[in-house]
């Protein structure tokens, strides 16, 4: 356990492990309501895994609740999940990500690689204009030889793709 | 089958080495990235496989196969990264050992067990064709079902540090396998409203978000995967290292034979695949060891299990498809479209017309995996050094590369979405002690589960009791209990001792 899940109490914060069984439970539930005026034959095997699913977080709960009466923990979140700058860089990881992924179909799979890697570099810290532009080139053009020539994957065409298809 | 029949197909594999070189080279490199297994590679290279003689298209198809499962592992051991379901028990030691800058032994141990397991599997399955083919007509859709819900457990209590959480994870999992619409009415159940569901989750963006993305953000926390210790002892690597690796294997021989046996038994029974034989191997050599507290510490056997299994799974699902005309898994399933249309009659006629395409099958998975003893292992020092390289530069490589890979199967963007969300569900699930390998097999027997149980049901009108009606399916019964009982009572009994 990292040292900021045991606060000065001496109580250990399990609130972050909470989140799995409480995001099934909602999921169970949800789950239950767009099965719930269908044919038994739709309904049976989920009814069948959302029941069990229910029994377990519920036992995990009342598990969770009696160390929670009896003192040994609190439900902070603690820093299982990463101190507050960790957790920064993985929200800024998921946005460029985002972006890479909503730029695809417009980019074609060659471009926004290397853009893609090249933000990814810069938000990381790399500096050096070598660096920022060699990597990028070296995947980009990877990707290209092994999903697109070799592998004739079918990826977002974009400028790349329609340039090296015209001149080759 | 004739000494004289061996020996011709036998040689008519060795005779087309070029082939099988070129199809395993292929086979490794889209084993090793996520979303491009066989199945879909053969696909993708159809037009060559429906294009040439069929004896040529078939140990091409079957080359590819047996070093995809090799292929698998290598992402497994050195990333934390399956490039295959099958591959997703090795991560469990594999990784630690590669942290601990034994990278390169894990490498050796993994392709070792691959090639060994691999051969010993075939000459099995070689000889024992019609006694194997029977395991499938003797279990039914009620021991499937609970051989499915047996794998979830052995997952819970092998991977999960807590059962109790290792459960939640994997029927939370089996829930989402069940999303999509129903197989008779067509309704659709859990799907958020999106159409891209309506077939269920997708296994590829399942796996890579859940292993990859998940992994590329705990990756972020420290500059270099491998301990302080790890990195000094990778950077010292020699040949040295390959050697030992080697050796570390011939020692444990007969470790890699049983484990793949077990894959070659469970790789029979159509549907069950390399996920849960893997485990099951695992499983049972930490049940066996003298030292079972240090599974999942990094330890050769925690290595060798599941891919010697993984590949006795190749020899196993190919065989009730050549038998029975029942594809084993979804590669064998794309085989079975190959043989069909080049009018290849399956079952017993195969045999009887032309036994030198069926007895090839195996002699083929023999000679690839001599190939690739010879081309594979020296790469393992090179393979090895990926660890040493910055996470600043390896999280983009991963993040892109495995989305692109969630990419390829559908061509839907909402894939590399769905691969994010699950990426960041597996995070949470890495970092609160619940097994993202549970959630995985559950996504993956989730539609399984659900066309056998259903199956049941409708042959006994509905009645539930039929679950509890057959020898095979209550002995199962039994093991499940016991496995879920058993860590409870053992740890018991060690305190009571101490």
């Amino acid at each position: 356990m990292k040292a900021g899940d045991k606060p000065e109490r001496g109580k250990a914060s399990i609130g972050a492990e909470l989140i799995i069984p409480v995001a099934g439970l909602l999921f169970a539930v949800y789950y239950l309501t767009s099965i719930w005026n269908i044919r038994w034959e739709a309904q049976v095997n989920g009814l069948f895994h959302s029941t069990i699913l229910l029994i377990l977080v519920a036992a995990f709960l009342i598990k969770t609740f009696g160390r929670l009466a009896r003192g040994e923990v609190d439900l902070r979140l603690g820093s299982k999940l990463g101190t507050p700058r960790l957790l920064w860089q993985r929200l800024g990881l998921i946005v460029i990500t985002s972006v890479f992924v909503l730029a695809l179909p417009w980019l074609g799979f060659t471009l926004s690689t290397f853009l893609f890697m090249v933000a990814t570099l810069a938000f990381f810290g790399i500096r050096s204009p070598m660096k920022l532009a060699g990597i990028p080139l070296c995947v980009a053009a990877g990707g290209y030889v092994l999903f697109i020539l070799a592998l004739n994957a079918r990826f977002p065409h974009g400028p790349i793709e329609d340039l090296l298809a015209a001149i080759f | 089958m004739t000494f004289e029949l061996l020996t011709d197909v036998l040689f008519l594999s060795a005779s087309q080495w070029w082939l099988i070189l070129l199809a395993t080279t292929i086979g490794i490199i889209v084993g090793a990235v996520p979303g491009f297994g066989a199945h879909n590679t053969i696909i993708i290279l159809l037009p060559f496989t429906l294009a040439v003689d069929i004896h040529i298209g078939l140990t091409f198809m079957v080359a590819l196969y047996v070093a995809t499962h090799m292929g698998g592992g290598i992402p497994a051991i050195l990333l934390n990264i399956p490039g295959t379901g099958g591959a997703a028990a090795t991560t469990l030691d594999g990784f630690p050992m590669s942290k601990k800058g034994q990278g390169q032994q894990a490498l050796v141990l993994s392709f070792m067990a691959s090639t060994i397991g691999g051969l010993v599997t075939a000459i099995a399955a070689l000889f024992t064709l019609p006694y194997l083919a029977r395991i499938a007509y003797s279990l039914h859709s009620v021991e499937m079902v609970i051989i499915m819900l047996f794998g979830i457990t052995l997952i819970a209590v092998i991977a999960a540090k807590d059962t109790l959480k290792g459960l939640i994870a994997g029927f939370l999992g089996l829930l989402i396998g069940a999303i999509g619409t129903d197989h008779i009415y067509s309704t659709p159940r859990g799907t958020f409203g999106f159409l891209e569901l309506y077939d269920g989750i997708p296994i590829v963006p399942a796996l890579i978000g859940l292993f990859a993305i998940s992994e590329a953000l705990v990756m972020i926390e420290t500059e270099s995967m491998l301990t302080e210790g790890g990195r000094a002892r990778m950077l010292k690597a020699t040949w040295a290292e390959t050697w030992e690796g080697v050796r570390m294997s011939i020692a444990r021989l007969w470790h890699i034979v049983w484990t793949g046996m077990i894959g070659l038994f469970i790789g029979a029974v159509p549907g069950a695949g390399a996920s849960i034989a893997s485990f099951v191997a695992y499983q049972q050599s930490r049940m066996y060891s003298k030292t079972p507290e240090l599974y999942g510490t990094g330890i050769p056997e925690g290595v060798i299990a599941p891919e010697s299994a993984n590949n006795g799974v190749g020899s196993g699902s190919l065989i009730p498809l050549l038998v029975i005309g029942i594809p084993g898994g979804s590669t064998a399933a794309v085989m079975m479209v190959v043989l069909h249309y080049h009018g290849v009659p399956l079952g017993q006629r195969l045999f009887v017309e032309d036994p030198g395409l069926a007895y090839g099958v195996f002699t083929t998975m023999i000679v690839s995996y001599i190939i690739m003893l010879f081309t594979i292992i020296p790469l393992t020092r090179y393979l090895s050094r990926v660890t040493l390289i910055s996470t600043m530069y390896l999280v983009p490589v991963i993040v892109c590369f495995t989305l692109v890979g969630a990419f390829a199967p559908r061509a839907y963007l909402f894939d590399m979405g769905l691969a994010m969300a699950f990426g960041i569900l597996g995070f949470i699930a890495r970092k609160t002690g619940y097994h993202v390998v549970g959630i995985l097999i559950g996504v993956i027997l989730g539609p399984m589960i659900e066309q056998y149980f259903l199956r049941a049901l409708r042959l006994s009108d509905g009645d539930l009791t039929v679950f509890f009606t057959s020898t095979i399916g209550n002995f199962l019964w039994a093991l499940l209990a016991i496995s879920l009982l058993a860590p409870f009572f053992i740890g018991r009994f060690r305190k009571a001792k101490a």
